[in-house]
């Protein structure tokens, strides 16, 4: 399903005229040279395959304007996988040339994709971007030889610092205004891979020499990190200070700034607003009731939602640009190994702890069906977007502590055995690890916010809809009655099996279309530390939200989706009965 | 003497003799006849990372018990 998808999108980006290519080696900054040239965002990561679809923007290059197309990275060109079978169709789409960009501080290995790349005949000018970092490494490199030894222009550049792009312009203006239609065929039948890395070996050894690089402090770290000790320590300390600050910080900015602000602030604005207009009761109660769209808007939205998702965009961007992520998925591949899939999968699931949409279309990048569905259903049973868990630590922690632990350990739970069940039911294979370990960067402030507002504005345009939706709803089911009416149908499940008040009923509705918003209005009513442990169970494994929904079928179908919304909407309500009725039996005991 | 990559040790230098049919094995850059340095080994069935020349990659134990070496003296 999703391959012809994909094809149909394909074949309106591949029917453009005057497309330059930009191709590359995984995690090489590809990204930024798009986002730096075309002026139309993409978020760049440090770990390969950030890329796993592909964007199109313009440049304009001496007063004509072309199609830049960012190709997905690969480190071949044999279509062995989703990534190398899209950049196939690339190149044989008539492009007018072809933007190549070298890792500096990997330098045969871009040669060796760049030397697959020169057999299509089409003009390529190059960029030796990273440099510093080859510099810091110790290798000097001369770029005149390696221009000549290669046949093409090499510009080199530092493209999150914009260093060199001009000149790089400048070069592929020359190229496009010299030459012909370019065929697009391979020149001759594909070598082998050793046959290309035999000759970028040779050129490399030409062009390359090693000085005394001093290796830097990060190298160390970087170096030390991968170690298991003391990496595993250093990665326990990564995770759980960046679960710090956002919790922490959230927790703070929620109490100094944002709580008061809109109840002290915005909320008495509208209610005095209101209350001078000649409204029907109704009308004014569904504007600024208990649940009116103009309360709950601002205290769901602003004050629960907002601080949570702006701090784990803030660290997370960190993570992912500085090369963490990938040793982290190194040192817990023997336990994701034992759940039955690859310690690379982990990447995506932590992208899922932000949202759940990019993590499934990043297992676009695992080699099987099977990991991806692994990975998918993991994310939808067990793995809460930041929304909710902002949600749930606000619900929880006001309690205890120890309820947030509650919750977190049964959320572990259902990962682990979701994994275990899914791998051993599901048919295929999932592949061994198999990853290429970045340096050690600290993220180029102009490039880590840049990302930051991008994935904030995105966020704000994909997430403020469904939730204003959300909002409208509650108020409209909350303050005409009509909840009243759900709340008497759904008792038996909401009252008698899951054992809270009936007004939780709306919990459920409009868990549907968010899942934080399925937290939010338990916020609001008065319930015992095992109803809030039971509801906080249920919103965690509850539905996987709309956009979820429509993502899983775009990429696997919609018999997948719904497979997995039963799933997820079953299990959620029969655990947290099941937890409900053994914790009375237990207590009833003391 | 030939072993398979996962019992190789840390800090020595090997060429690798034997690989699978995995080609992103060889598109990566470990095929028959590269230099690799074993860089460390991961308990409980973890993976090994060796480094190339300009690179570090991380193998499965899956992949590395599979894959043959002979150290280079």
């Amino acid at each position: 399903m999703s391959r012809c998808h994909e094809l149909q999108e394909d074949r309106e980006v591949l029917e453009l005229s005057d497309k330059i290519l930009l191709m590359g080696p995984p995690n090489v900054g590809k990204s930024v040279f798009f986002s730096e040239l075309t002026n139309i965002h993409v978020v760049s990561s440090n770990y390969a395959g950030t890329t796993v679809s592909y964007m199109k923007g313009t440049v304009t290059i001496d007063g004509r304007q072309y199609n830049l197309l960012d190709v997905p990275g690969t480190y071949a060109l044999a279509a062995t996988s989703l990534a190398e079978e899209v950049a196939l169709r690339f190149l044989a789409s008539n492009p007018r040339a072809i933007l190549f960009v070298l890792n500096a501080a990997d330098l045969e290995g871009s040669i060796k994709l760049l030397l697959e790349v020169l057999e299509f005949n089409i003009p390529v000018v190059g960029a030796l971007n990273l440099a510093d970092v080859a510099n810091r490494k110790g290798m000097e490199i001369d770029v005149p030889a390696l221009s000549r030894e290669l046949g093409i222009a090499i510009v080199p550049t530092v493209a999150v610092k914009r260093q060199g792009l001009a000149e790089l312009v400048q070069e592929l203006a020359q190229v496009l205004a010299g030459e012909a239609a370019a065929s697009g065929e391979r020149s001759r039948v594909r070598g082998s891979d050793v046959e290309y890395w035999q000759r970028a070996k040779e050129i490399t050894s030409k062009v390359m020499r090693w000085t005394n690089g001093s290796p830097s402090r990060l190298d160390r770290l970087g170096d030390a990190m991968l170690k298991p000790w003391p990496g595993i320590p250093l990665a326990a300390l990564v995770i759980l200070l960046s679960i710090g600050v956002v919790v922490g910080a959230g927790k703070a900015l929620r109490a100094v700034l944002l709580l008061p602000l809109v109840n002290q602030g915005i909320v008495p604005l509208f209610e005095a607003l209101f209350s001078r207009l000649p409204l029907p009761e109704v009308v004014h109660n569904v504007l600024i009731g208990e649940f009116g769209i103009f309360r709950i808007s601002f205290e769901w939205i602003l004050a629960l939602v907002m601080p949570y998702v702006l701090l784990f965009q803030l660290v997370f961007s960190f993570l992912e640009d500085s090369g963490i992520l990938p040793r982290i998925a190194v040192l817990f591949d023997n336990i994701m190994r034992k759940l039955g899939v690859q310690g690379g999968s982990l990447i995506n699931i932590m992208l899922g702890y932000g949202c759940a949409v990019p993590a499934i279309i990043g297992t676009r990048t695992a080699t099987t069906r099977k990991e991806r569905l692994i990975v998918t259903t993991i994310v939808c049973f067990a793995v809460p977007c930041i929304s909710q868990t902002g949600a749930l630590f606000s619900l929880l922690a006001a309690y205890s502590y120890w309820l947030v632990l509650g919750v977190l350990l049964t959320g572990l739970l259902v990962f682990v055995l979701v994994s275990i069940l899914t791998s051993r039911l599901l048919k295929g294979t999932v592949d061994p690890l198999v990853i290429e370990i970045p340096n050690l960067l600290i993220p180029e402030r102009r490039a880590y916010f840049k990302k930051f507002f991008i994935r904030a504005k995105h966020f704000l345009v994909d997430a403020e809809g469904p939730m204003l939706m959300a909002v409208m709803i509650a108020a409209i089911l909350a303050e005409t009655g009509l909840l009243t009416g759900i709340s008497t149908v759904l008792k038996p499940l909401v009252s008698g099996w899951l054992g809270l008040p009936p007004e939780a009923s709306m919990s459920l509705i409009l868990g549907i279309i968010r899942r934080e918003m399925s937290v939010a209005p338990l916020l609001a009513l008065d319930l015992t530390s095992l109803q809030v442990f039971v509801g906080a169970v249920v919103s965690l494994i509850y539905l996987p939200c709309m956009s979820v929904f429509a993502i899983v079928a775009k990429e696997f179908g919609a018999k997948v989706a719904v497979a997995i919304t039963a799933g997820t909407t079953f299990t959620a309500l029969f655990l947290g009965g099941l937890l409900n009725h053994l914790i009375r039996f237990a207590l009833s005991l003391v | 003497m030939k072993q398979s990559l996962y019992e190789a040790k840390p800090g020595k230098e090997y060429t690798i003799v034997h690989t699978p049919d995995f080609r992103l094995l060889s598109s990566i850059g470990l095929f028959n006849g590269a230099k690799v340095k074993m860089e460390s080994k991961y308990a409980l069935g973890g993976p090994v990372s060796v480094s190339l020349s300009t690179k570090k990659i991380a193998v499965g134990k899956d992949l590395a018990t599979q894959i043959y070496v002979r150290e280079v003296r």
